[in-house]
């Protein structure tokens, strides 16, 4: 299930230990100390004199309290319980210092590795204390065969005579058999150790770089321990004292102390880098959503982030660049966490599971806004595109209208109206004999006349068939010659798509009809260059100015409008007696 | 070339409105002209052309498939193809290019009138004769709209009333002894003018009336 990180974390059975949790911790490890001690100092036994024994129980303290700590800073991990666990169970072989009672001692002798089987369990959950497939296999295989093969020992070992107990848990004595699976136990023991170790190593080569940052200062500890614990094992078998001695010494006391910080500093690495989320709130100032991914990447240092957006229809998501993209079901080595505002999913960051969830969700909320932002800009700009583009529609749908109704006038009453008038005039032909009626249709053929000129400066306003025919300059040459003032024009001669036409052709007489209304000139110009892919129009006059202090009104605003919808734009520069320029620029592709 | 009253002058129509076509037909048919066909649209024009080899081809300038101005170049390439056959191009608009268009290929024989002028059945025949006997017509619409054209101070300004008038009538394609008879003037005081008006233009004397329309067409065009 493609669950948020933070439902993950709650599914988990750990949270943050309360205080009376800790202080259940503390007591218990005070508790547990004070046993050893007791233990210790009460014991018959001759070779406490050497202070082993209080290396090996601070050690078990520290490691309890680096436990602690690690339960503390990542709640929803399991690795602080286990440690702590560690922590304990490496108490238990204080319990054969206790050489007056029988029990005691063979708990504490049988179990003296428990330490060593829970720190097993560590390595395999660690760094984020979860344990599947070979790994919970390898546990369960640890554990198990650890207590059988140790109880299954002692059910079988006699004690010697000599001894001031028998062995309490013996129920078939059988020394033979017993030795036997003692080194039977310390093989297994040997081959689960290497197994272990294999193990952590192949996560190693394979762990992604947020994993490896974690599993560093366990992995290069890990020589220091496969030393310790192996010496141990193959001491067990082959009952020597040197290697048992060397097992135990200095190096193992070493080993003790710099695991639980070996734990403590990978699992916290993560943590350590929240530095990087300043880094990123300042690389946020104006990311893009491309740059916004890489940005994210560096700041929880998982090159394998992906950043994804939910589609508008809600069914999917997408990446930056729009491709579609999988959310990972839970459990297969990815993990997602949601970015939400104004009450839903913004993005979805989906990256290792590793990786410090505060470290994410710090990531997230520092994401959030330039992801909000980005994704209005986004829409926004969307709805622009689409109102551009329909403004552009109505345009060209205008202008179509115009040229029709230009074809229909000319086609149609035009036509009819010549054709009308030949039948007045053969009608006039045949009306010799009464002067009245070839008067009256001589009349009506004078009137027939003036229609059909006005028919023709109506069509022409309509929709020039210069500009169809012969594209812009011809247009606009044959618009200055009807012109009451001397126009200068000089366009370049050459066919471009029909609306760029047409809007040029309009601006052009839309300015030039302003010049008329408003400018008093007595001369204009207009120049039209194409500049690679722009048409650059300019139409200027020499009257007096000040179209721009609003004079111009709804003319200037249409002017703007036509060159806006097909992309263009239009400027205005019509300073109070300087004559005006009107000039646009209308994109040809 | 064949003059009125020898034989009918044949002559073909080309529009695509049906309307028009037979109300010419009728009126030419009327005034003893001889209809030798009708086309709606340039290629069967040319075709009617070839086929009839008429004195004179009328031809709508816009015309069926994309009603630009197919007529244009229907008249230019029947001009090309069979010298004996005059052009008479009809426009609905005024459009002063396209009439320089067909004089530039060729100024004999051709001519460019507007399409309501049909309706001054004078007018219309004139000029159906004059294109046929090798002259050149522009509609003085054409030419008003060129000389009546707004204009920085040039020489224009410097030719009188009179020789104004006779250079408008000069751009119809009138022959000086057409010019004569309708500013009632002696043909010497015509002639007169016109060498005033050249040379106030800088324009070079022209042999022909038609190469002369070109050239004073071509002057008030890019004034």
């Amino acid at each position: 299930m493609a669950t948020a990180a933070a439902a993950g974390r709650a599914a988990g059975a750990a949270t943050r230990p309360g205080r009376v949790t800790t202080a259940a911790v503390v007591a218990a490890a005070i508790l547990v100390a004070a046993i050893c001690l007791a233990l210790v100092l009460t014991s018959t036994d001759s070779d406490n004199g050497d202070g082993h024994w209080f290396v090996e129980l601070a050690a078990n303290l520290f490691t309890i309290g680096v436990g602690l700590v690690m339960w503390h800073a990542r709640p929803g991990n399991r690795v602080g319980p286990l440690v702590i666990l560690m922590g304990f169970a490496g108490a238990a072989p204080f319990l054969s210092w206790a050489t007056d009672n029988g029990v005691a001692w063979t708990i504490g002798d049988m179990w003296n590795m428990l330490g060593v089987v829970v720190l097993a369990h560590v390595y395999l959950a660690f760094p984020d204390g979860r344990t599947t497939g070979w790994s919970r296999r390898l546990v369960i295989a640890v554990y198990g065969s650890f207590f059988l093969l140790s109880i299954g020992q002692r059910l079988m070992h006699p004690y010697p005579a000599s001894w001031p107990f028998g062995n309490p848990l013996l129920v078939w004595s059988n020394e033979g058999l017993a030795n036997t699976l003692g080194t039977v136990a310390g093989l297994v023991a040997l081959v689960l150790t290497i197994l272990v170790v294999g193990t952590v190593l192949d996560r190693w080569r394979r762990g992604s770089p947020v994993a490896r940052r974690a599993l560093a200062p366990v992995f290069w500890l890990s020589p220091i321990t496969l030393v310790v614990v192996g010496t141990f094992y193959v001491a067990k078998v082959t009952g020597s004292d040197t290697l048992f001695a060397l097992s135990t010494g200095p190096l193992a006391q070493l080993s003790n102390f710099l695991l639980p910080i070996a734990f403590l500093v990978g699992l916290l690495q993560t943590r350590l880098e929240r530095a990087s989320i300043a880094d990123l709130v300042h690389d946020l100032d104006g990311v893009k959503t491309g740059d916004l991914e890489a940005a994210l990447a560096r700041a929880i240092h998982d090159p394998t982030l992906r950043l994804a957006f939910p589609t508008p229809d809600g069914t999917g998501y997408v990446d930056p660049t729009g491709r579609s993209v999988e959310v990972p079901a839970g459990g297969d080595g990815r993990d997602v966490t949601r970015i939400e505002g104004s009450g839903r999913t913004i993005a979805i960051l989906i990256h290792d599971p590793a990786v410090d969830p505060g470290l994410v969700g710090s990531a997230a909320a520092a994401s959030r806004l330039a992801l909000e932002n980005e994704r209005l800009a986004a829409e926004l700009r969307a709805q622009l595109e689409e109102v551009r583009a329909s403004r552009t529609r109505i345009v060209e749908a205008t202008d179509d209208e115009r040229r029709r109704i230009e074809r229909n006038l000319h086609d149609g009453a035009q036509q009819r109206l010549v054709a009308l008038g030949f039948t007045l005039r053969r009608a006039n032909r045949r009306a010799d004999a009464d002067p009245e009626l070839a008067q009256l249709l001589d009349d009506a053929n004078r009137e027939l006349e003036d229609g059909l000129r006005e028919l023709r400066a109506l069509a022409r306003g309509i929709h020039p068939t210069a500009l169809a025919d012969g594209g812009l300059a011809p247009a606009v040459r044959e618009l200055a010659d009807r012109f009451p003032i001397p126009v200068e024009v000089s366009v370049e001669d050459r066919r471009f798509a029909t609306p760029i036409e047409t809007t040029a052709y309009f601006v052009v007489a839309e300015a030039l009809t302003n010049v008329l209304r408003h400018a008093e000139a007595t001369s204009a110009s207009v120049r039209g260059r194409f500049v690679g892919d722009t048409l650059d129009l300019e139409i200027t006059d020499d009257g007096r100015g000040g179209a721009d202090d609003g004079r111009g009104g709804s003319g200037v605003r249409g002017l703007v409008d036509r060159a806006q919808a097909v992309g263009g734009t239009l400027s205005i520069d019509s300073p109070a007696g300087g004559g005006t320029t009107v000039r646009a620029r209308l994109p040809l592709a | 070339m064949t003059g009125p009253g020898a034989r009918p002058l044949r002559v073909i129509l080309a529009d695509d409105s049906v309307l028009f076509r037979s109300g010419l037909a009728h009126l030419l048919a009327d005034e003893g002209f001889e209809v030798a066909g009708e086309a709606a649209d340039a290629a069967s024009a040319l075709e009617l052309v070839d086929r009839e080899r008429p004195d004179v081809a009328v031809l709508d300038i816009r015309m069926p498939p994309d009603h630009r101005t197919e007529g244009l170049e229907a008249a230019i390439a029947i001009r090309d193809r069979h010298p004996t056959t005059a052009v008479l191009l009809l426009s609905a608009h005024v459009e002063t290019r396209h009439a320089i268009r067909l004089l530039r290929a060729d100024a004999a024989g051709v001519g460019y009138l507007l399409k309501d002028r049909v309706m001054r059945e004078a007018d219309l025949l004139d000029a159906i004769r004059r294109v046929a006997s090798g002259g050149s017509v522009i509609d003085p619409e054409v030419v008003g709209e060129l000389l009546g054209r707004a204009r920085p101070h040039g020489p224009l300004d410097e030719l009188t009333p009179r020789e104004r008038d006779v250079l408008a009538l000069i751009a119809e394609g009138r022959s000086n002894q057409a010019i004569a008879e309708r500013l009632v003037l002696e043909l010497k005081t015509v002639e007169g003018h016109i060498r005033a008006i050249f040379s106030k233009l800088g324009l070079e004397p022209e042999p022909s009336d038609h190469r002369r329309v070109l050239a004073v067409l071509t002057y008030l065009r890019s004034q």
